[in-house]
């Protein structure tokens, strides 16, 4: 399948999770979109509020489970040149996770803060 | 500028109303002469396209009013692939690939890689509206 389109030029996408990777595919499914987009040579940013936030909290296991560990996923992104993992602040305070119990690759931003980042993407994708 | 629409639907069509809006969206541009580069199916919104859905005829007949939107509209109907395998809407190719009796993908929409939503996203004036 030919994917190459005329026009196209470098794109801003804000991928937002709002949802814990136990809760639904959607967490998944938004970091497929991040790599193929970031593949897709347009800058990515991946934006964790609300209870998305629970996906970046150290430590986490998923052993008794059998699952697939979302934060190995999490880890390979540098992989792909996507360096722009935010979470936002506000939704970490009201879960009571502290900036040191989240993983290092992830940067803290005010609720303000991403709300620019909103306005200067071209597409904003929270699925 | 004219935009180039993008149309991302995930929502369940079994849980939602979203593909009607959807649809009623879609058509309205059509008929303001709007250009649409892209109808992509990603998500739970993958079910539409399974043909062994079959709601009660009293109720919205999605995968029927998406065939008629795509034949009268000749815009083609995308869904994701990995969400598709994932929850069981299967083309006649990857049936036979994984020895399976039956396909169940309506002949209406064509499954495709996320590259194909991630290229139109990536077109200079393309405007991305989703229904979740």
């Amino acid at each position: 399948m030919n994917t190459s389109r005329p026009n196209q030029t470098n794109q801003i996408i804000n991928v937002v999770i709002s949802q814990t990777a136990l809760t639904s595919a959607s967490f998944k499914e938004s970091i497929d979109l991040a790599l193929v987009c970031a593949a897709f040579d347009q800058t990515v940013n991946i934006i964790f509020i609300d209870n998305g936030v629970y996906n970046i909290v150290q430590n986490q296991s998923y052993q008794e489970l059998n699952d697939k560990n979302h934060l190995d996923i999490l880890k390979g992104l540098e992989f792909y040149d996507i360096d722009n993992i935010y979470a936002e602040i506000e939704s970490l305070d009201r879960r009571n996770i502290t900036s040191e119990n989240i993983i290092n690759l992830c940067q803290t931003l005010t609720s303000v803060e991403i709300k620019k980042l909103y306005f200067q993407a071209n597409h904003v994708v929270n699925i | 500028m004219k935009n180039k629409f993008v149309i991302l639907i995930t929502a369940s069509p079994q849980n939602s109303q979203s593909h009607l809006t959807a649809i009623k969206y879609v058509n309205a541009l059509i008929e303001s002469g709007q250009s649409i580069s892209c109808i992509f199916f990603y998500q739970d919104a993958v079910s539409v396209a399974n043909e062994f859905n079959q709601p009660p005829s009293d109720e919205p007949q999605l995968l029927n009013a998406w065939s008629e939107l795509a034949t009268t509209s000749q815009i083609e109907l995308m869904t994701c692939i990995a969400a598709s395998f994932r929850r069981g809407v299967i083309d006649r190719e990857e049936a036979k690939n994984r020895g399976l009796d039956s396909s169940n993908l309506s002949k209406h929409f064509n499954i495709v890689g996320l590259g194909q939503l991630s290229a139109a996203l990536s077109e200079q004036d393309s405007k991305l509206v989703h229904f979740k």
